[in-house]
């Protein structure tokens, strides 16, 4: 049985969506960071899943692309999240020493 | 001395620009000085030059070009000054009583702070009246023209710190506005039917053109005759431009600038002649005028009121003899009133000079022995104005009268008008001597009467103290008598228009009626104002005499009836442009409502900003969404 694009795309809206929900309701920056993640291998999941159904292993037949450049993004994605994630964790250290809180709505200086 | 002509407007003009950006550090003296001899120069270049044209056979003219003033496309006007027969009267009469007028100010405006200003703006005058006279076409005559009635406004507005004066400057202004918007549409409707500006094609090409287009321009330019001379219905500005000093009122508001609606006639007589509809409304409006200046001068308090009703209405018989074709015999008078009625006023302003600033009537009376010279002077200009036998206006009025009453070339006889015009002669005579009777004769009223009138400025002057004018303000006068008395005999109308035709039958006749008439005025006001003051106090407290006076001395209402039928009306117009277009739309609308629309959307923007990051995480996501959205559609659309 093999799975149908529908469905991998089904599951990645649902992964991303997931992440997104996450960002806007959680107050945690810890689990915004997280739900970030979410959004980001949503993401992926599409990526390899376009890979997976459009590009045979003689290329594409739409863009003449290699066999392997949707595995490559995404291996070009999780490196570029885990950078992110070490950033996103260094200010949040330096946040919490600062306000000794890792709640986003104690942080509203930027304002208009 | 043809080459010399451009010093004519442009010596005044030097005299204006030294008079005026120097003449404080000056002093009074040396800007008398500087005044006079600039028009003295004007005037001996006038003589010489109009000295050449009077020499040389008809139509000869001297000319000088300066080139191109105004270059746009096909339209090109040019600089040029021209001075033949016409011209050249007229600069002899402006240079002349002009430089009379000037000499007589050194004395009477002497001590006023604006000394230098007052010469400055004269000096002004005279040199854009000279440009409007020596025009060679009919744009340059224009700047003239407006020059004219810059200077008019500024000089009635003199005395600046009165209010009355400045509205009446601002009046002068305004009214004459309505002529110059007739006399600029003509100027257009000229270049559409002619091509040329030139005063000497548009006489020459005048006869070939369509006549409908003749009688378009004429009467266009008749609208400007009628602001700048003072014409029904453009006539109430000039009784009120009496605020200015009185040198001011014999230059500007009787001798020269008033005439130059008929000198505009004159100069396009021959265009005029192709429009026969238009004279007869010039004749007309010129003798209606006559009559209606003369009615109103009859009740009048101010004795340069009674002038200045009088300047328009001789100035309506100068447009009776006009409208008739008889362009010479208008210029004719317009010397010869120009000599009189500067005299008048000057002597009016010798007496007011006298009195210390008194203007009303009713305080004046017996005169004649404290002031004999004014009283002689000034009893041959009100002879010369009433038209008794010899004097110059006998000559020209009774010459104006002549042409209504038996017609002049294709132009009939206008019973009618000749009837008005020496109905009005009869008033003229009459008012005359009625403001002479008032003023030089019987009882001094000055000291004992009370105040008169409230703007009146001086406060009881005893009669033993009232003296004679300085030498420098009775030297004019007697020039100017002399020539009152022998100007009527300069044969200006044949000497202008050689081959006018008027006609020899009933001119003898004519002369001795007008004769009569003027006699008969003469005697009825001495009769009644010295010996019968009482039957005339009876008769303007009778019904018809009271109603008679009223609408005399209030000038008909006709200054009421602009008020409410026109002033009120366009003040309304501007209040409702002022409240609905300038206040609602401009000021709040647009003004105040774009300021306030765009802090209103900044007030609603900056809710966007409220410092919560996942506020801008869901906007972010919109923002995408949106993104998104617009693309599929468009992919998809």
């Amino acid at each position: 049985m093999t799975l149908s694009l529908d469905l991998c795309l089904y599951l990645c809206a649902a992964v991303f969506s997931i992440g997104v929900y996450g960002v806007l309701s959680r107050q945690n920056i810890i689990v915004i960071l997280m739900s970030l993640e979410l959004m980001l291998n949503g993401v992926n999941l599409a990526i390899i899943s376009f890979g997976r159904y459009f590009i045979t292993p003689e290329g594409s037949a739409l863009s003449g692309t290699g066999a392997s450049s949707s595995q490559i993004f995404v291996i070009i994605v999780l490196a570029i999240a885990a950078a992110e994630a070490a950033v996103g964790l260094a200010i949040l250290l330096a946040v919490y020493r600062r306000w000794r809180s890792a709640r986003v709505s104690d942080m509203r200086l930027l304002k208009g | 001395m043809d080459k010399l002509i451009f010093l004519i407007p442009l010596l005044p003009f030097l005299g204006f620009l030294v008079n005026g950006l120097l003449g404080r550090r000056l002093g009074d003296r040396a800007v008398a000085i500087i005044g006079c001899a600039s028009v003295a120069g004007a005037f001996a270049i006038s003589v010489s030059s109009f000295l050449q044209v009077y020499d040389a056979k008809p139509d000869t003219f001297l000319q000088q070009d300066f080139g191109a003033w105004i270059q746009a496309g096909d339209l090109s006007v040019s600089f040029g000054l021209v001075i033949d027969s016409l011209s050249g009267v007229m600069c002899l009469v402006v240079t002349g009583v002009g430089l009379l007028i000037h000499i007589y100010s050194t004395g009477y405006m002497k001590g006023d702070a604006g000394y230098y200003r007052f010469f400055a703006y004269l000096n002004l005058f005279m040199a854009s009246m000279l440009v409007l006279v020596a025009a060679d076409n009919i744009v340059l005559m224009f700047l003239g023209w407006e020059g004219v009635g810059l200077c008019s406004y500024l000089l009635i507005g003199f005395w600046y710190k009165g209010l009355a004066n400045c509205s009446a400057g601002i009046k002068a202004f305004v009214v004459n506005r309505i002529g110059d918007l007739g006399f600029l549409l003509g100027i257009f409707a000229i270049w559409a039917v002619f091509d040329s500006f030139k005063f000497s094609d548009i006489v020459a090409d005048a006869a070939t053109k369509d006549s409908s287009a003749a009688f378009w321009i004429c009467l266009l330019l008749f609208v400007g005759a009628c602001g700048k001379s003072a014409q029904i219905p453009l006539y109430v500005w000039l009784p009120d431009a009496m605020a200015g000093p009185t040198p001011v009122s014999a230059l500007i508001h009787a001798a020269t600038m008033v005439t130059s609606g008929v000198y505009l006639l004159a100069r396009l007589g021959p265009l005029f002649d192709a429009a026969p509809g238009v004279l007869t409304i010039v004749a007309t409006i010129g003798a209606l005028t006559a009559l209606l200046a003369a009615l109103i001068a009859f009740s009048q308090n101010d004795i340069k009121k009674v002038l200045a009703y009088s300047t328009v209405s001789q100035l309506g018989y100068m447009f009776l003899a006009a409208g008739m074709g008889a362009y010479s015999v208008a210029i004719f008078h317009v010397v010869t009133h120009a000599f009189f009625k500067a005299l008048l006023f000057l002597g009016a302003g010798a007496v007011i000079h006298s009195l210390h600033h008194e203007q009303d009537m009713r305080r004046m009376g017996g005169l004649r022995r404290r002031l004999p010279w004014t009283f002689a002077l000034y009893l041959i200009g009100g002879l010369a104005l009433s038209g008794f036998p010899l004097t110059a206006g006998f000559f020209s009025k009774d010459e104006i009268l002549h042409v209504a009453h038996s017609g002049l070339g294709n132009i009939g006889p206008r019973g009618v008008l000749w009837g008005i015009g020496l109905l009005t002669a009869l008033f003229t005579a009459f008012y005359t001597f009625r403001q002479i009777a008032l003023v030089f004769f019987g009882s001094y009223r000055g000291a004992s009467e009370p105040q008169a009138s409230e703007e009146s400025a001086a406060h009881g002057l005893e009669l033993d103290k009232v003296k004679e004018s300085p030498l420098s303000m009775r030297i004019p006068l007697i020039v100017l008598a002399a020539l009152s008395l022998t100007g009527g005999f300069l044969a200006i109308p044949h000497f202008l228009q050689p081959g006018i035709e008027i006609p020899e039958d009933g001119k003898i006749s004519g002369l001795i009626i007008g004769g009569i008439v003027s006699i008969a005025g003469i005697a009825a006001a001495l009769t009644i104002y010295l010996r019968f003051p009482q039957a005339l106090k009876g008769f303007i407290s009778s019904a018809p005499g009271k109603l008679a006076h009223r609408l005399s001395s209030r000038k008909f209402y006709v200054d009421e009836i602009y008020q409410k039928l026109i002033i009120r009306p366009i003040g309304i117009m501007a209040e409702i442009c002022f409240y609905v277009v300038d206040r609602l739309i401009i000021d709040i609308l647009l003004v105040h409502g774009s300021g306030f629309g765009a802090s209103a959307l900044g007030h609603l923007l900056r809710r966007l900003q409220d410092g919560r990051t996942p506020t801008y995480a869901a906007w972010f996501l919109a923002g995408a969404i949106v993104v998104l959205a617009v693309t599929l559609w468009a992919a998809g659309g």
